[in-house]
């Protein structure tokens, strides 16, 4: 395994002690994660994420590199409107990756893009994201110019054994299936595990919009959550 | 945690033969390659057993060099952490006037390396623009 990732999740995290500001755009709101109790149906979610086929995610290996920094992911993006840059494609020059290509729903991304709806979410990019057995993706920032650090989701549809999200300096995700997760992706090294032998399955995805309901549910979890 | 860490630092350019590398004050021997990898770096590596707080001087008079990336035990820190590490001074991507890079690392290496990437804010950076 990559040494990186070992010590990552082998190690005690300090915690996030940082004062916060709640930000009236709440979204804009620089925590390191927002677990939000929707009691999302995850099961109705899962059957239809395992009927979709994946792709496996390729990434050049460097010569330097003995440990891949990526083992057992695949992913699939279920929608997509074409106008996201997730990542930096240069940080010197600040510039961004080219936006995610538009992908049409088909029916069964459909029906999930209607269950995300209904929660009061606007969804730019939705991805399939899924971890199998003995799988990691490393420590690492997706450092992007989306406006939001909190526009990013993170909705686990499993649980099994052996799995672990973990941010620095926050520590491990307590993982509540039901509850959406707002990722500050950005700004927080973060690394998943899959250390079982169970796969297990995750819609990610790019927020848009949120509903104003679900922005005080955002701002309630942040204050009881953190020092604000 | 190995006491002994493998560190490889990436150049844009060839450096000399006579480049010195010092550790907490104490020369270390490398070895330069002289061709370009894969991402097109020069490569100086060596072995050290580092301490908490270490200070890595890399001091060459005879060209002007970029350091593009510091590898540490497999642990490929990128432009984002150089940035991190060494910006000081406008000239913080070349070697300056006297020759001289400073790198200050501290040990556990994963926490180090946690609070680089987390501290890090491209829109600190002078040189270009979000447009």
């Amino acid at each position: 395994m990559d040494p990186l990732v070992k010590d990552f999740f082998q190690n005690t995290f300090p915690g996030f002690h940082s004062d916060v500001v709640v930000e009236n755009d709440v979204l804009l709101t620089n925590v390191p994660v927002v677990s939000l109790p929707l009691d999302i149906d995850v099961g109705e979610l899962l059957d239809l994420v395992k009927t979709i086929p994946l792709d496996f995610v390729k990434r050049k290996i460097y010569p330097y590199e003995q440990f891949p920094r990526i083992q057992e992911w695949y992913q699939k993006a279920l929608w997509s409107n074409g106008n996201v840059s997730p990542i930096m494609d240069d940080v010197y020059y600040k510039k961004s990756c080219s936006p995610f290509e538009a992908v049409l729903p088909d029916n069964k991304s459909n029906q999930i893009k209607e269950i995300l709806s209904n929660l009061g979410i606007s969804i730019d990019l939705c991805m399939i994201s899924v971890i199998g057995a003995n799988g990691y993706i490393r420590p690492h920032r997706d450092i992007n110019l989306i406006k939001h650090p909190l526009a990013y989701f993170w909705l686990p549809l499993n649980n099994p054994l052996g799995n672990e999200l973990k941010i620095y300096p926050y520590g491990t995700v307590d993982v509540q299936l039901g509850n959406l997760y707002l990722l500050n992706q950005k700004n927080f090294v973060h690394s998943v595990i899959n250390t079982g032998n169970e796969t297990r399955y995750v819609l990610i995805g790019w927020i848009n919009d949120i509903s104003d309901e679900l922005q005080k549910l955002v701002k309630q979890s942040i204050i009881s959550s953190y020092n604000t | 945690m190995p006491n002994t860490c493998k560190l490889v630092l990436a150049t844009d350019s060839q450096i000399s033969p006579n480049v010195d590398i010092i550790i907490n004050d104490q020369t270390v021997d490398s070895k330069i390659t002289t061709v370009p990898d894969e991402c097109g770096n020069f490569i100086v590596s060596f072995a050290h057993q580092l301490e908490t707080k270490n200070h890595i001087v890399i001091l060459n008079n005879s060209n002007l060099i970029k350091l593009e990336d510091i590898i540490i035990d497999d642990i490929r820190f990128g432009l984002v952490t150089f940035l991190c590490t060494t910006v000081s001074n406008t000239q913080n991507t070349q070697l300056n006037g006297s020759g001289k890079i400073d790198i200050e690392i501290k040990t556990p290496i994963w926490q180090f390396w946690s609070d680089k990437m987390n501290a890090f804010n491209y829109k600190d950076y002078p040189l270009g623009s979000v447009s």
